[in-house]
């Protein structure tokens, strides 16, 4: 059975674009949301085996917020991708240990081998 | 007698509403100080000397009220100890208010930018995948390429902590790799400008879209097609390419002699398999070093 990817993306052409990568390689795909309160509600309604989160999201809850959660209720790795270069929000985001950091605009060969090392699969 | 408290009572009166008039002045000039970006120094000094008569007339009011005699002095002093002191405080915290305002609105800034190259990217990619066209899917993908490879210079100099170069070698690499194309970059430790090394990317963009359908094997050998990026003199730089198997198309010659006319100088075809295009440094690199060292 395919690994299920919760995808979460504020910014519906980038949501669009992942979608179609991550389900050309394989994954099934829970989402896209773009607001923390329904990430955590798909999350804990469906589960995931990865997350994918935007930082800045479209309601007053963060991607960092979202992965706070799933680490106190899960093992599910997440890996942050964001186009914020902020110090503050880095080290917040780097606090959650994530499986990857990725900064946009990505590289969709380095987006690729993060997702599957965190998932422990090999490409 | 009563003259006098009248008197007393007049100037006890005025002195309260000059010293609320002068906090309001104070407060206003600080707060346009705050506010400006540039011409703030004018409204910084009014606001000073205003919070000194302000003070001054507090005290003048507190001298009448409660007879502090330690106050007798304060006016004739307070000028020449205290203002220095608040200009220079109130100097060190604007300008601190200032950068910290200024770092902000740069990191956003940097954070539109490079979302908005990100959107710009997915959309072409969505386009490329609903189109039933293979030739519209290549052309796409053709222009999505040639935007990571804006987008590429943008994060690794944003993201390096050096946000005014970009280290070459890395950059050209990570685009010859991307596409599979089996091109041998060699740009050793060279760093450009972010500006500069934008445009080298769409040059290596255009090359390495070029050499897709040329023979790699045999490249890490020197057989396959090699772009080279190197200082050749004091200022000044060139980026060479060898191993075209066929004419470039006329769209991505035009695009070629567009960035080096960007760059401040000209496409060279040798024999229509190799090119250089040679172009003053704009500063900020370093020098050039054999990949192999």
């Amino acid at each position: 059975m395919a690994a299920r990817i919760l995808l979460v993306e504020d910014e519906p052409l980038i949501a669009w674009n992942l979608r179609i990568l991550i389900s050309g390689w394989g994954f099934s795909i829970l989402g896209p949301v773009e607001r923390g309160r329904d990430a955590i509600e798909a999350f804990d309604r469906e589960g995931a085996d990865l997350a994918l989160l935007d930082i800045f999201l479209a309601d007053s809850l963060s991607g960092i917020e979202v992965a706070r959660h799933i680490r106190s209720t899960s093992a599910t790795p997440f890996i942050f991708i964001t186009a914020s270069r902020d110090m503050g929000t880095m080290e917040l985001a780097e606090a959650e240990s994530p499986a990857a950091m990725i900064s946009k605009p990505y590289e969709e060969g380095r987006l690729k081998a993060e997702v599957f090392k965190a998932l422990g699969l090999e490409i | 007698m009563a003259e006098k408290e009248s008197g007393m009572s007049l100037s006890l009166a005025v002195n309260l509403a000059s010293s609320a008039l002068y906090a309001a002045g104070t407060f206003f000039s600080a707060r346009e100080a705050m506010r400006r970006r540039f011409f703030a120094a004018p409204f910084l000094f009014l606001g000073a000397a205003l919070g000194i008569e302000c003070l001054v007339s507090v005290s003048n009011v507190l001298e009448r009220i409660a007879a502090f005699s330690w106050l007798d002095r304060f006016e004739e002093y307070a000028e020449v100890l205290i203002l220095p002191f608040v200009l220079v405080f109130a100097y060190s915290w604007t300008s601190a208010e200032r950068l910290a305002s200024n770092e902000a609105y740069v990191g956003e800034l940097h954070h539109r930018v490079k979302n908005s190259l990100q959107i710009v990217e997915s959309m072409l990619f969505v386009q490329a995948a609903a189109s039933d066209s293979e030739e519209a899917r290549s052309e796409l993908a053709e222009a999505r390429f040639r935007v990571s490879a804006l987008g590429a210079a943008e994060r690794l100099s944003l993201d390096s902590g050096e946000p005014r170069t970009v280290g070459m070698q890395a950059y050209l690499s990570s685009l010859a790799e991307s596409i599979g194309s089996g091109v041998l970059v060699e740009a050793g430790g060279l760093a450009l400008p972010t500006s500069q090394a934008a445009s080298c990317g769409l040059v290596a963009a255009e090359l390495i879209l070029a050499a897709r359908g040329s023979p790699s094997s045999g490249a890490e050998s020197g057989g396959g097609p090699r772009l080279a990026l190197r200082r050749i003199g004091e200022g000044r730089c060139a980026i060479s390419f060898e191993g075209l198997s066929s004419p470039l198309p006329a769209f991505s010659e035009e695009m070629l002699k567009a960035m080096a006319r960007k760059l401040g100088g000209e496409l060279r075809l040798a024999e229509g398999t190799s090119l250089a295009i040679e172009f003053p440094d704009a500063g900020g690199g370093e020098p050039w070093r054999p990949a192999s060292s």
